[in-house]
């Protein structure tokens, strides 16, 4: 079987700047596989090139053994890859239900002259289900009607969690989910990872916290100036101290 | 073949271009503002001089010296006083203050109509005598151009030089990082008063030089100096060497171009290029300029800002009284029965801006421009002049003439996508010039055409039903833009687009779509219009009036399609009632008073009337301190110091 996501040789610059340098990437159906390195390392530029957020200079992605270099993020999203942002992309104005609603309604093109004419949406009854489940999966049922703009963080974050699994997804790209959430929030978000990489989900996901990357990751790259420094199961890796004075500095 | 007395010839515009680009470059990057308003100011005081020399006999020097040098300043630092300080100090948006500068531009424009009138007048005194300077070598350089780019030099090495002062210094980061330079201790205030001085000055300057090779007339002589934007598109909003290069280039060129013959519709084609040749630099430049150098960044949900924020609560009946307003007209007595035709038709026109700027966020100033389309479209079909159709009988050339004119909207939509804010509003500004230009000015376009209402629909009774109907489907194809999926992928675009991709939104299709839409309906609109006056005249789909249009939308609600209605009905009503100018005036000063009004007119009328109606909420018990709070020694002594207010609701003293 395909790996659900395949990154081969990508390179992104500005300026003349290399920040992403050759890059090779796998991520496995079933598996967490996480990303960590320093700040400007390149971590959310390669993941802008692997969602098709911006083109990358150089390389090749595979989605499901499809090559899909080039795309748009909206067409891959519609396929199947979903993502989050560092920096939080909730629509403020409208209410966590209809957030969601927008992914789970979205991830099929359907005719907008429909809607012009004031049809029914076919697909309308599917998508509130499914907001529904993931509203309740989340926990987020109770703040289901609140406008989001009005909401803390640590909710944003399971929102725009939430979000991305309304397309039901098969590759979740997850921007540093856990910034912002407090322990027992990350606690939370820990045991919900491992629920989601059981319904066959690909999770790759950038996150700073160590001690997350040990108990959740399957597979950790390690990345260091643009380019991958290490990569393994996060035993092996994070167990290196030459990888911890990479991303710390001098150990003490 | 160049030759260099014709080049030498076309410096003369190309000057004054560049120096009606340096003031708008130089306000721009002083302030943030894309002064708008600077065709307006160029107009303003070129009317003025006028008013002193010719009625008032002043002397020419005298008054040049009073408007440029105390006028032009004074009224700067006026308008940055008083419209755009407040707007800073809110941190509005960059379409807020997009739309505060289109209030000073229509304030300025309806203040010149009542004051000056509409008609055109030839005698502007010319601030330059007309003298020959033999150049050597034999060619000669009118005195104006020499002073002209005089100018320009003293400007641009003032620029250059004041970069390296410190006070340069600390313009520039007042300008890059406005709250950050306050804090230390930097007057931002003082730079933007600085850039709106200099600003309107050049403008002046600009409009004063200008004046005596054009007919001087409000509408006309403000859009053929909004014309000279080009050169600040082609500058890319940065380099003032750029925007006089690119002035004087397109003056030279414009001058050679008049040696070239050609003949039949060659000729006139060619004929319209060189006599409009800004507008065919505005428009490559708006297509090929990749990305322009805005300040503070563009920012998408540029709009939302502008929203009604959520929906109108419904009144009781609201639509009962809708209707009777509506249907009053069939009541009126035929003259004023005649001027309610207008009504509907305009309406639909600026539904058709409440769909494309509204929800999506996209600022289109180039409505007149698809309304006119409509219009000349409709006429032909139905008299079975457009090339390559047959005639459409009846009502069905409402169907097909905008139709028609979709392919246009998306075609224009289409450079739109990648566009958002300030960059957007000059796209669709410079289309709709480009088309006013090429297509409603051209007499092969326009000659002969005769409009009239659909056969069924001739008495003024019977068209009024019939537009009525036509807003009907306006309202319905708004509601359904606006509820549903639609609705919701459209304010995801809105609040964030990179988000909206995220979900998988196509966010390209669903542009266009709403783009391709909104052109339908200004079609639509604009051929009522046509149709109600029973004429096609160039002078109702002007560009200038796109941007009253915009600006009342704006007024009433961005996003709220009944308020685009009572927008309407005031501006016909006022046009009808009042000398001409009026209405404008009042657009214009609703729209400098939107910084206070946020939400529009019709949002801010809702509230107060709330406020006024709603009763005094019941007061219900004090709220009480939980008990699970346990107050330490200290807590405690706090708690003592606090008395208690006597009232529920009202503030510790």
């Amino acid at each position: 079987m395909s790996p659900a996501l395949e990154a081969r040789g990508v390179s992104k610059s500005y300026d003349g700047v290399l920040i992403v340098d050759h890059v090779d990437l796998v991520a496995e159906v079933g598996r967490i596989t996480v990303i960590i390195g320093p700040n400007g390392a390149g971590k959310t530029t390669l993941f802008n090139c692997l969602s098709g957020v911006e083109p990358a200079d150089a390389g090749a992605v595979w989605h499901r053994g499809d090559e899909v270099t080039g795309w748009s993020s909206d067409a891959l999203a519609r396929r199947g890859l979903a993502r989050t942002f560092q920096r939080s992309s909730v629509f403020p104005t409208l209410s966590v239900a209809d957030n969601l609603r927008i992914a789970a309604e979205n991830h099929r093109r359907r005719g907008i002259l429909r809607g012009l004419a004031g049809l029914p949406d076919p697909g309308g009854r599917r998508a509130v289900v499914v907001v529904g489940a993931v509203l309740a999966d989340l926990g987020l049922t109770d703040v289901a009607e609140v406008r989001a703009g009005v909401l803390p963080s640590g909710t944003l974050r399971l929102v725009e969690l939430g979000r991305a699994l309304c397309g039901e997804p098969d590759t979740l790209l997850l921007d540093e989910p856990a910034s912002g959430l407090d322990d027992t929030e990350t606690e939370e978000f820990h045991q919900l990872l491992h629920r989601l990489a059981a319904r066959d989900l690909a999770v790759v996901m950038v996150e700073h916290d160590l001690a997350l990357v040990h108990e959740a990751a399957d597979v950790v790259y390690v990345m260091v100036s643009g380019s991958v420094a290490a990569s393994g199961p996060p035993g092996e890796v994070l167990g290196r101290i030459d990888v911890r004075s990479l991303l710390f500095g001098r150990t003490a | 073949m160049l030759t260099l007395e014709l080049a030498l010839a076309g410096l003369g515009i190309g000057s004054i271009a560049g120096l009606s680009g340096l003031g708008l470059l130089v306000t721009y990057r002083l302030t943030g503002v894309f002064n708008l308003a600077f065709g307006a100011i160029a107009m303003g005081v070129a009317y003025l001089l006028w008013q002193e020399v010719r009625i008032w006999h002043w002397p020419l020097a005298l008054a040049a010296l009073f408007d440029l040098v105390v006028v032009c300043p004074a009224f700067g630092v006026l308008i940055e006083r008083l419209v755009f300080r407040p707007l800073q100090r809110r941190v509005a948006t960059p379409a807020e203050r997009l739309v505060a500068s289109l209030g000073v531009l229509i304030v300025l424009l309806g203040a010149a109509t009542l004051t000056w009138g509409a008609q055109a007048r030839l005698d502007a005194p010319s601030l330059v005598p007309y003298r020959q300077l033999r150049l050597p070598g034999g060619a000669k350089l009118p005195l104006g151009t020499v002073v002209g780019l005089a100018v320009i030099t003293v400007v641009v090495l003032g620029l250059a030089i004041g970069r390296r002062t410190s006070l340069g210094l600390q313009v520039r980061a007042v300008v890059e990082r406005r709250e950050l330079a306050q804090l230390q201790g930097l007057d931002a205030n003082r730079v933007a008063a600085l850039g709106w001085a200099l600003g309107s000055t050049l403008a002046g300057v600009a409009g004063v030089l200008m004046a005596p090779t054009l007919r001087l007339q409000p509408f006309g002589f403000t859009l053929v100096m909004l014309e000279t934007m080009a050169v600040v598109v082609v500058a890319r909003l940065t380099s003032p060497v750029r925007a006089v290069v690119g002035g004087l280039f397109v003056g030279v060129a414009q001058a050679e171009l008049t040696r070239v013959h050609l003949q039949g519709h060659a000729r006139a084609l060619l004929e319209a290029v060189t006599s409009n040749l800004f507008v065919v630099a505005l428009l490559a430049a708006v297509l090929v300029v990749r990305r322009l150098d805005e300040a503070g960044g563009t920012d998408a949900g540029t709009t939302a800002r502008l929203a009604t924020r959520g929906e109108l609560p419904p009144v009781r009946g609201w639509w009962m009284l809708a209707a009777l307003a509506l249907a009053a007209p069939l009541l009126f007595g035929a003259p004023d029965r005649r001027a309610a035709l207008a009504v509907p038709a305009l309406a639909i026109v600026l539904v058709s801006i409440v769909v494309v700027s509204g929800y999506s966020g996209q600022i289109s100033l180039g409505q007149a421009g698809f309304a006119g389309l409509g219009a000349l479209v409709a006429a032909r079909l139905a008299a079975g002049t457009l090339p390559g159709l047959p005639r459409i009988p009846g009502v069905a050339v409402l169907v097909v003439a905008p139709l028609l004119v979709v392919p246009v909207g998306v075609l224009m939509g289409w450079p739109a996508i990648r566009r958002r804010g300030l960059f957007l509003a000059i796209t669709t500004f410079a289309l709709s010039v480009a088309m006013s230009r090429f297509v409603f000015e051209q007499p092969a376009a326009t000659s002969g055409v005769l409009v009239h209402p659909p056969d069924a629909f001739g008495s003024d009774n019977n068209f009024y039903v019939l537009e009525l109907l036509c807003l009907a489907v306006a309202f319905a194809i708004v509601r359904n833009l606006h509820h549903g999926r639609l609705g919701r992928a459209l304010i995801a675009v809105r609040d964030d687009e990179a988000g909206a991709l995220a979900c998988g939104v196509d966010v390209r299709r669903l542009k266009l779509f709403v783009f391709a839409a909104s052109s339908a309906l200004a079609a639509l609109g604009g051929a009522l219009l046509a149709m109600g006056t029973r004429a096609f005249d160039p002078v109702a789909f002007d560009p200038i009036r796109g941007l009253i249009w915009f600006a009342a939308v704006v007024v009433f609600g961005i996003d709220s399609a009944p308020g685009a209605v009572i927008g309407a009905g005031l501006l016909i009503a006022l046009d009808t009632s009042l000398p001409s100018g009026t209405s404008t005036l009042v657009i214009g000063c609703a729209a400098l008073l939107l910084g206070r009004l946020p939400g529009g007119l019709l949002h801010s009328a809702h509230r107060l009337l709330e406020r006024l109606l709603r009763r005094p909420a019941p007061s219900g018990p004090p709220p009480t301190p939980s008990r699970a709070i346990r107050l330490t020694s200290a807590g405690r002594a706090v708690a003592r110091s606090i008395h208690r207010p006597p009232a529920a609701g009202g503030s510790a003293p």
